[in-house]
This record gives C-alpha cells, sequence and structure tokens, in this order.
C-alpha cells in the first residue's frame, strides 16, 4: 500500500526517530512503513493519523488494493 | 521495562535450570556411570539439554550486559514494536518447521538403527509439538 508518510514527515521537519519514539515504534518500522513494505495495524493507522492530524485516507492509498 | 525485566527473569530461569540438568547429568555419568544400570544416554541427553539451556540463556544475558543499556532498550523496543512482532512470530514458525524436521530426521536415523530408546524420544516429542500446536491454535482461537 502507498502512503504519504515520508513526504508528510519531512513537511513537519521531523526524523524518522522522532517520529518512531512518538508512536512507540523502531525506526526500523517507520523506515518500512515509508518504503511501503509493511502495511500498519489498525492501531498505529489511527496512531499516524493522530500524530498528523490527517484521515487515514489522506496518509495511506489503497488504489493499487482495490483495483 | 516491564516485558524486559520478564526477558530477564526468564534468561536467568533458564540459565539455572540449564545448570542443575547440565550438573545432574555429569552427576550420573561421572558419579554413577552405568555400573549401576542407569541408562548412559539419559545422563548424555540430561547434559546436552542442560548445556543447551545454559548456552541460550548465559548467552543472551552475556550478550545484554556487552550490549549495554541504550542498546538492549533499543533490542528490547524491536521485539515490543508490531512489526519486530511479526517479524518474531515468522522466524519463530519457521524455526518451529526446523524443529520438526530435526525431530523426523532423529527418527528416521533411529529407525534405520534399530534404537528403540531414540524411536520413543522422537515420538514423544513429535506428540509434544503436535500438543502444543493444537494448544495455540486453540488459545489463539479464543484470543484473536
Amino acid at each position: 500500500m502507498k502512503n504519504r508518510l515520508e513526504a508528510l514527515r519531512k513537511e513537519k521537519g521531523i526524523r524518522q526517530e522522532d517520529l518512531a519514539q512518538a508512536l512507540d515504534v523502531s525506526r526500523q518500522t517507520i523506515i518500512s512503513l515509508e518504503k511501503g513494505k509493511y502495511n500498519p495495524s489498525l492501531a498505529l493507522a489511527f496512531k499516524l493519523a493522530r500524530y498528523f492530524a490527517l484521515p487515514i485516507e489522506e496518509i495511506f492509498d489503497d488504489s493499487d488494493e482495490r483495483a | 521495562m516491564k516485558c524486559k525485566a520478564m526477558q530477564k527473569a526468564w534468561l536467568r530461569g533458564m540459565l539455572a535450570v540449564g545448570v542443575v540438568l547440565l550438573l545432574a547429568g555429569l552427576i550420573w555419568a561421572f558419579g554413577f556411570g552405568a555400573a549401576d544400570g542407569l541408562p548412559m544416554r539419559l545422563a548424555g541427553f540430561l547434559s546436552g539439554l542442560g548445556g543447551a539451556f545454559t548456552a541460550i540463556g548465559g548467552g543472551c544475558l552475556l550478550l545484554n550486559w556487552l550490549r549495554g543499556e541504550r542498546r538492549t532498550k533499543e533490542s528490547a523496543l524491536h521485539m515490543e514494536d508490531e512489526r519486530g512482532l511479526m517479524v518474531a512470530y515468522k522466524a519463530q514458525s519457521v524455526a518451529a518447521i526446523a524443529a520438526v524436521l530435526a525431530i523426523v530426521a532423529m527418527l528416521i536415523a533411529a529407525l534405520v538403527r534399530g534404537d528403540s530408546f531414540y524411536m520413543a524420544l522422537g515420538s514423544a516429542a513429535c506428540i509434544l509439538v503436535a500438543l502444543v500446536k493444537i494448544i495455540a491454535w486453540y488459545a489463539y482461537d479464543k484470543m484473536m
């Protein structure tokens, strides 16, 4: 699944370590999420949505999965 | 922190059990031996199992100590976050398959050699693996 995580993080000017710490996950998880290698759990997706104050649909794009 | 403390307790427990089994096996082998009619293979099995537990428990504790507090915390976080857990579960399933294959290999070797002790041990291990899987399925089915 594609996502805008890297762009959103850079817009906010935060490092991967800081985002990882804020979400209680490892930096490796953030790297995998940004690369689109790993799809987060619903709980982590909600945490990300709350962190960036955006709806989940604006962070994750599931158009590939729907096609 | 709670999880880390539990992990430490588990490792210490494993180390303690390992040392006890290792010593019991060695005392059995060198103290009594085959003279008293005690099967030496059981002594070898006990010391082997004890040695493995001692190596795993002691090795992990030593590694944590050598890594230092910061890297141990990082490693603990990696094991607690959802991706780390998923990776660990996948690794465990592969390890379980490897364990079953090892038992099957042991059974085949025992069958070829006609060794009834190892055949019985292998069969018991197979039954144990099957039981653990059934219990795990039941427990996960209830939990998830």
